[in-house]
């Protein structure tokens, strides 16, 4: 009896605590305003709590977020889980119905074909203007928050760089069966098969994908679990974003993985993909929304994204972090709008049992 | 309240199960997301199907065998420590099967902990380390189920035997077995329902069965059918518990408890035995603690910026809390009403509270996901999003998850209410409500806390119900140990690992402790 009084005390406690909590960033919410930079902490109606939809792990993102809540006081519900697929499918059915305002995407992917599907909405040119034009959607319903390159991962003590393809054609070689790792239903790598469906042709990358099935890949949910996987042995090398070794790396020092960019300039395996967000057509606070994304691609975001996240910034004249592959001079030339053709990958990939 | 309308109030709780079913057939009927779904067909299903009988199958023989022999050298073995190992024995019991899988995954790569000196090669994920991960989380239910037999059992017969001769194993084939088998019988099933419910060590260990399937699926007609497939796979076998459960209620001879003759096994058996505990607890608590220690203190070392989880314990708190209060009184009604009058329709409630609360979690929180959303597209008008903000729909799931284990510890207090006070009360004026508050009322308290403790405690490691249902906004202790595993982040992992597992930990020794005194 005493355990549950005590239980049920603490709770109500908590629960006091909780209320509080959500009294005082009510009361620090920012006022609807046309300012593009983040705004003071001032007076806003408690109505107005923005909901943003993260395809984005709330392990990678979360921090950024809050600190996007403290800086202008406006309240913030995110709903994480699933992952940007997911979210992205959740978004579209609810249609009209939705309580989201943004879509934070973890590929730019899932953004464009929301953006095809109407819900999204279209962004004022003086946000789409904070970040490199490649970095944004031509039609301006969405515009990048920070850039991953396409590399593979690989185990220093099973593999040599000179034994890696130098193309990505090349990956689909038999002595690579069954120590290779990929995430087919992850959104980069969905982006990544668009952009070669348009490099290559709808026959070269059907062909490719086949070859590439054939050296029996392991497939995993998640870019961060090849990394871990090519650490511990599981496998010899995937298929990844850079990002997620350097992360491992700061609290692994030792992990025995390492980035390969293939050596080809040009060559469609070297990809820069683009995290991005955009507002929802049928978002209920929309310059609330327009606060966050000028937000994300704000100098102060961005740095997060260098130094947090070990991402390449978006927007212009900002070095990206050390240590990240130098893919600069060696990127394919694939438009942001081929990376988002994403209807026609996913039944490509459905065809193939890859999904 | 009337007994008719305490009845109506009781079936209408009961009722409630129908919603995620409804949910479920309405999602049928749900508009198409941003891709198109893949076509429906039984192909997917059925082997889906299969797997998860394989499953089940191998976990529950596994977990059959296992339990039994270390229920059975508890109950009758005597070597060096056996108490304190029995006691250890159920620390498994704490540890979310997510949190054990997400620990076997990584220390089972072959560069982990273990992975590296057996020369393990290839993930460890899939069908058998799902079996090692579940059979770990099963086997002590099974031990205390038979250990439980073992200790209502007849002593004479036993002697009786072993003065005519007969050696250990004839004695207990002939003998024990047969007193055993509708324990076996109700453990088989209980873990079957587990295994084929069960998401979170499918789904960490990528084992591709109904449960993992569904919640990958999620929209579309593909879900739908698969979360029917799993409804035709756990009915039976709940309708197979409570077969099995009331003829071990009406078993002879269920009632003498005895604290049974030890002797000193074999030395082969006592090497199993320390063996079996030694990778029961060692697998199922110390290397998950272990485990998740190093993560965590790698973490501290290289300082990495954990995630700070201080309202995820909150609302972990919160959650559960509210959740056990409210199951905890919808299970009231049911509880009070079938307490108080034992007939067919109260049988046939009983019946639907346990199959209600059998039902997988994560076939649960979708039926009610889709109902929300059909509901939303039939009356956008109506306040859908409060209730949803609000955590309704998950206090919904949790108490339709949770709702027998509400119902079982409450009835026994009503039972055990004395009719007569209340008739002295009734005939010195006292109202109804008076006499609820002033007699009922601190008679059923022991019941109610009971019930608040034990939901309170299955509550703080749910994981599918709380990935789906939580309100937006809101993070708890379960979707971090996911959703960083899933990232591949694993000081994140341990941080949110421990303190779940100290919470749970606390909760059940708190839990055991005033059992123990009560």
């Amino acid at each position: 009896m005493r355990l549950g009084v005590g239980l049920i005390a603490l709770l109500t406690l908590l629960a006091a605590c909780n209320g509080k909590e959500q009294k005082g960033g009510d009361t620090k919410a920012a006022p609807v305003s046309e300012a593009m930079a983040p705004a003071p902490a001032t007076e806003a109606p408690k109505a107005q709590r923005l909901v943003v939809y993260s395809g984005r792990g709330a392990v990678l993102v979360e921090k950024l977020l809050a600190k996007f809540q403290a800086d202008t006081g406006i309240p913030l519900d995110v709903r994480y889980g699933g992952g940007t697929q997911e979210l992205a499918d959740q978004l579209a059915t609810e249609g009209a119905e939705t309580t989201a305002d943004a879509f934070f995407a973890q590929d730019s992917g899932y953004l464009g074909a929301l953006a095809k599907a109407g819900h999204l909405r279209t962004l004022p040119q003086g946000l789409l203007d904070q970040v490199e034009p490649r970095f944004r959607d031509a039609g301006g319903h969405w515009v990048g928050t920070s850039g991953r390159a396409r590399v593979l991962v690989y185990n220093p003590e099973k593999l040599k760089p000179e034994d890696l393809p130098r193309t990505l054609e090349a990956l689909a070689d038999p002595k690579f069966k069954g120590r290779f790792g990929w995430a087919p239903t992850n959104a980069s790598f969905q982006s990544h098969v668009s952009g070669l469906r348009h490099a290559w042709g709808e026959e070269k990358a059907r062909a490719w994908l086949e070859k590439m099935k054939a050296i029996e890949p392991v497939a995993y949910a998640k870019n961060g679990l090849i990394v871990t996987a090519v650490g511990k042995g599981e496998i010899d090398l995937g298929w990844v974003n850079h990002y997620y070794l350097l992360k491992q790396k700061s609290t692994e020092p030792d992990i025995k993985a390492a980035n390969y960019v293939f050596p080809e300039a040009g060559d469609p395996g070297n990809v820069m993909m683009v995290s991005g967000v955009g507002i929802t057509a049928h978002s209920k606070n929309p310059e609330l929304a327009e606060k966050l994304v000028a937000y994300l691609v704000s100098e102060e975001a961005q740095k997060y994204f260098t130094q947090e996240t070990f991402e390449y910034p978006t927007r212009p004249g900002l070095a990206p972090p050390a240590d990240v592959p130098a893919i600069g001079d060696r990127l394919a030339t694939i438009d942001q709008g081929a990376l988002t053709d994403l209807a026609p990958t996913l039944e490509l990939l459905k065809s193939l049992n890859l999904l | 309240m009337s007994r008719a309308l305490l009845r109506a109030l009781a079936a209408a709780v009961v009722g409630l199960a129908v919603l995620p079913v409804l949910g479920l057939a309405l999602g049928w009927f749900r508009p198409p997301g941003l891709l198109a779904p893949p076509p429906v067909t039984l192909d997917r299903v059925l082997p889906l199907a299969g797997k998860t009988l394989a499953l089940a199958a191998c976990v529950s023989a596994l977990s059959l065998a296992l339990g039994t022999w270390l229920g059975w050298m508890e109950q009758r073995a005597r070597y060096r420590g056996v108490r304190l190992l029995a006691l250890f024995s159920m620390l498994p019991m704490a540890v979310p099967s997510y949190l054990l899988a997400t620990v076997l995954r990584e220390v089972f790569a072959p560069g982990g902990w273990f992975g590296a000196p057996l020369g393990l090669t290839g993930r460890f994920t899939g069908f058998w380390p799902s079996v090692l991960a579940l059979t770990i989380g099963c086997t002590p239910y099974v031990q205390l189920l038979v250990g439980a037999a073992l200790r209502r059992f007849p002593e004479a017969q036993e002697e009786a035997a072993r003065s005519l001769g007969a050696g250990p194993w004839r004695r207990f084939a002939q003998v024990v077995a047969p007193h055993l088998r509708p324990t076996w019988a109700f453990a088989l099933v209980l873990v079957a329902v587990y295994v084929v419910s069960d998401f979170g060590a499918v789904a960490v260990l990528d084992c591709e069965v109904l449960t993992w399937a569904l919640y990958k699926a999620r929209s579309g007609r593909d879900a739908v059918l698969l979360g029917f497939g799993i409804m035709a796979m756990v009915l039976p076998i709940l309708v197979a518990v409570r077969l099995v459960e009331g003829r071990l209620e009406h078993a002879p001879g269920a009632s003498n408890e005895r604290s049974g003759t030890r002797r000193a096994p074999r030395r082969s058996a006592l090497a199993l035995t320390y063996g079996l505990h030694a990778v029961m607890i060692g697998l199922g608590f110390a290397l998950p603690v272990a485990a998740l220690t190093a993560w965590t203190l790698r973490g501290v070392v290289h300082g990495a910026s954990f995630v700070a989880i201080g309202a995820s314990v909150r609302d972990t708190l919160l959650f559960a809390a509210a959740g056990a209060v409210v199951t905890v009184l919808l299970a009231l009604a049911p509880a009070w009403s079938n307490g108080r009058r034992r007939d067919r329709t109260a049988r046939l409630l009983e019946h639907g509270a346990y199959v209600a609360s059998g039902l997988p979690g994560v076939l649960v929180a979708f039926g009610l996901l889709q109902l929300l959303l059909a509901l939303r597209r039939t009356s956008p008008d109506l306040p859908w999003q409060a209730l949803e903000r609000a955590g309704l729909l998950l206090m919904l799931g949790y108490a339709l998850r949770y709702l027998a284990t509400g119902y079982a510890a409450i009835k026994p207090a009503v039972l055990r209410l004395d009719p007569r006070q209340e008739e002295s009360a009734r005939s010195l004026g006292a109202g109804r409500f008076r006499r609820f508050l002033r007699l009922s009322l601190p008679g059923l308290a022991p019941g109610l806390a009971a019930a608040f403790a034990l939901v309170f405690l299955a509550l703080l490691k749910e994981l599918p119900i709380t990935l789906l249902l939580t309100p937006i906004g809101s993070t708890t202790l379960a979707f971090r140990v996911f959703d960083a595993q899933r990232e591949g982040s694993l000081p994140d992992v341990g941080l949110a690992g421990l303190v779940l597992l100290t919470l749970a930990l606390g909760v059940k020794l708190a839990l055991q402790r005033w059992r123990t005194h009560a």
